[in-house]
């Protein structure tokens, strides 16, 4: 009993671990002031988040009424509303963790990066 | 296909207990700010029904708690996302239990739930493309832990019930 026990407790805690690090990895990246904002994984906007000066919003409209609106201010970019149920985009705040902020059912994304990441994302 | 009717009625008490435990967890404020993480505390009941019962009994209640709980909160929409999520996570979730018996059910927690986050993810990716991808570890984190703690309260709470 304690054999078959084994297994599952050593995938279970392989798994946290290379998770844990994982997670560490990523929010310990570089953080760029590139913005891209994509819809259904096409590249919408770019934005250098450095030389913004006056705070705008920018206005995502889908096909079928969704809609997201974004801040834009110096050096940082955040979710100010959006159309779907769960508003987890808007709660994600700004991109400060290296994590994009995703809208799932709306299919928008908004990623940070610096500028040569941005190009390898773009090929 | 032959079922007792005490069987039918212990069923379908356990199918209201999901139903409500799923609807009052869509209602609570998300625990982290990114996408596709929940507790899955209506698995528990999931699980208790898998080990007291049987993968069928178990499959017929997951299937009745979703229907009612996408009723009760009004979000219809999301039903085929959640059939789906949840069928292939129990389908996985009876696998592990048939391989390691009663005292794998808290893995079968954990791996139900690494695989429900993995089929979101996979379909994540497949609408958002790859820009996504650094939210893995972040999904698999948290299926480990929700997984577990649904695995292991199934575990405490099938113990203390009457046989």
């Amino acid at each position: 009993m304690k054999a078959k026990q084994a297994i599952p407790i050593g995938i279970t805690a392989a798994v946290l671990i290379a998770g844990l690090i994982g997670c560490i990895a990523v929010m310990s990246r570089d953080k760029g002031s590139t913005a891209q904002i994509y819809r259904e994984n096409k590249l919408l906007y770019t934005i250098d988040l450095d030389s913004v000066k006056e705070p705008y919003n920018i206005t995502i409209a889908g096909d079928h009424g969704e809609e997201n609106i974004i801040r834009v201010e110096h050096g940082s970019i955040s979710m100010e509303s959006a159309s779907c149920p769960d508003k987890l985009c808007v709660s994600q705040g700004e991109s400060h963790t290296g994590l994009p902020i995703v809208c799932l059912p709306n299919k928008v994304r908004i990623v940070v990066t610096d500028e040569q990441e941005a190009d390898a994302y773009a090929g | 296909m032959h079922m007792q009717a005490k069987e039918i009625a212990a069923l379908g008490v356990f199918a209201a207990a999901g139903a409500g435990i799923h609807a009052a967890e869509a209602l609570l404020p998300p625990i982290v700010p990114i996408p596709g993480i929940k507790p899955g505390l209506a698995n528990i009941i999931t699980l208790m029904v898998l080990r007291r019962y049987s993968p069928r009994a178990a499959a017929m209640v997951l299937i009745v708690r979703i229907a009612i709980a996408a009723l009760l909160s009004g979000n219809v929409s999301g039903l085929a996302y959640s059939l789906a999520g949840g069928i292939l996570s129990f389908a996985v979730s009876a696998f592990v239990y048939r391989v390691l018996g009663r005292d794998g059910l808290w893995f079968a927690g954990v791996a139900g739930a690494l695989a429900h986050n993995g089929a979101q993810f996979a379909i994540a990716v497949f609408i958002m493309g790859k820009g996504v991808l650094v939210y893995a570890p972040f999904l698999a984190v948290a299926g480990c832990i929700t997984g577990l703690f649904t695995g292991l309260a199934a575990k405490f709470a099938s113990d203390k019930l009457s046989p």
